[in-house]
């Protein structure tokens, strides 16, 4: 076998192929994963010779978004006894406010976990334009923040859980093995502990 | 080869924090990076993975871009260098025949898929400096010299790996021919 032959061997040997939605959706999750790790201070993966370079600004913006991310802590961490409180909510609405911003009618859901906030993404941006739900979702292993809308679902200790609203407001919650209402004050189940604001109808 | 206006253009603007510029310049070298991150690993989710943390550290240096190469150059050298530090995970390493299976679109023909697969098999065998010098010469058809500045080594360094490397493959594959049977 020769040098040519070879190359030719090399190159009848293709990559698989990936869906053509991977393509698609490349970009925008790469640019969503860069908006999320600028505003976790974590991430903050920088070489360090280069880090020795920044220069009092740079410390002050590194300050601001340690406070911005403390405070989204500290006003969780508070509302694990007390609910959902303005804090939160605001923050919510901010998160909400930049996600929609990037994918117009394409967001699923924002989680809020200890791993810090992810984005659920539907395949193609034709989801209805709807209000936004913020739910609190409290299991035995803690609890769970989101960020949804009527018509989708949302996983918390491994089970799906339909959300629903409806006209005059009120959200509805169905899991596998329970039902619950914030309207009707209607719970059967698995000892979660849910709260449900329906964003829209705050001042968003 | 030096970077395009609109490379420059699209690099000024995603240093300025435009997230539109900078999903643009994915879009344009996306597939060539997961091309060589999969050649340099032989496993879709290591190359995905791999792909991410190229664009992530490509984005944390933009201002160390200079336009003296083009941007897709630059982008093999993050890409290669990434792939070079990458350890290949046992558990991984066994499950790739088992991946081969499920990563073919069901078009392909098995003979296709043996040879693909049979080729990936034996770039893995090759090391790892050999193997990007055969990924970046025949794959990405860099010249030498290209290659060279990629890898931060001298042309001679290139030619004498991949000479090693084109040993050692011709040995591995000697028994298969482009139509993917075995001789």
């Amino acid at each position: 076998m020769n040098n040519a032959d070879l190359e030719k061997l090399l190159r009848a040997a293709g990559v698989p192929e990936r869906a053509p939605d991977y393509w698609e959706q490349f970009p925008g999750r790469m640019t969503a994963a860069l908006h999320w790790r600028a505003q976790r201070p974590t991430t903050y993966d920088v070489e360090p010779a280069r880090r020795a370079r920044f220069g009092g600004a740079a410390w002050g913006v590194g300050l601001a978004a340690v406070c911005v991310i403390l405070g989204f802590a500290v006003g969780f961490w508070r509302g694990r006894e007390t609910g959902i409180t303005p804090a939160q909510l605001a923050v919510a609405q901010r998160y909400f406010h930049e996600i929609e911003t990037l994918f117009p009618n394409q967001l699923q859901a924002i989680v809020f976990d200890e791993q810090g906030p992810r984005v659920v993404l539907a395949d193609q941006p034709n989801l209805p334009n709807v209000a936004p739900i913020y739910l609190r979702v409290c299991g035995p292993r803690g609890c769970q923040h989101f960020i949804t809308f009527s018509g989708q679902e949302i996983e918390f200790a491994g089970q799906q859980i339909a959300v629903l609203a409806d006209s005059r407001g009120g959200i509805i919650l169905l899991g596998n093995q329970f039902v619950w209402s914030n309207t009707e004050r209607i719970y059967a189940g698995n000892h979660l502990k849910i709260e449900a604001i329906n964003l829209g109808a705050e001042a968003m | 080869m030096v970077a395009t206006d609109n490379e420059r253009e699209l690099v000024l603007r995603s240093r300025q924090g435009d997230s539109e510029a900078f999903g643009a310049l994915i879009r344009a070298h996306q597939r060539m990076i997961h091309a060589l991150t999969y050649r340099m690993t032989g496993s879709l989710a290591d190359a995905e993975d791999l792909a991410q943390e190229t664009f992530i550290q490509a984005h944390q240096q933009l201002d160390q871009f200079r336009g003296d190469a083009s941007f897709g150059s630059w982008l093999y050298r993050i890409a290669t260098n990434r792939c070079l530090n990458w350890r290949q995970r046992e558990a991984r390493h066994a499950r790739l025949h088992e991946e081969w299976g499920r990563e073919h679109s069901p078009a392909s023909t098995n003979a296709d898929q043996t040879l693909a697969r049979r080729v990936q098999e034996a770039l893995l065998q090759l090391k790892p400096k050999q193997r990007a010098a055969i990924v970046l010469t025949v794959y990405e058809g860099l010249s030498h010299a290209q290659a060279a500045h990629v890898l931060g080594c001298s042309e001679t360094t290139v030619s004498w790996r991949l000479f090693a490397a084109r040993t050692k493959l011709k040995r591995l594959l000697r028994n298969i021919d482009p139509a993917g049977g075995v001789a």
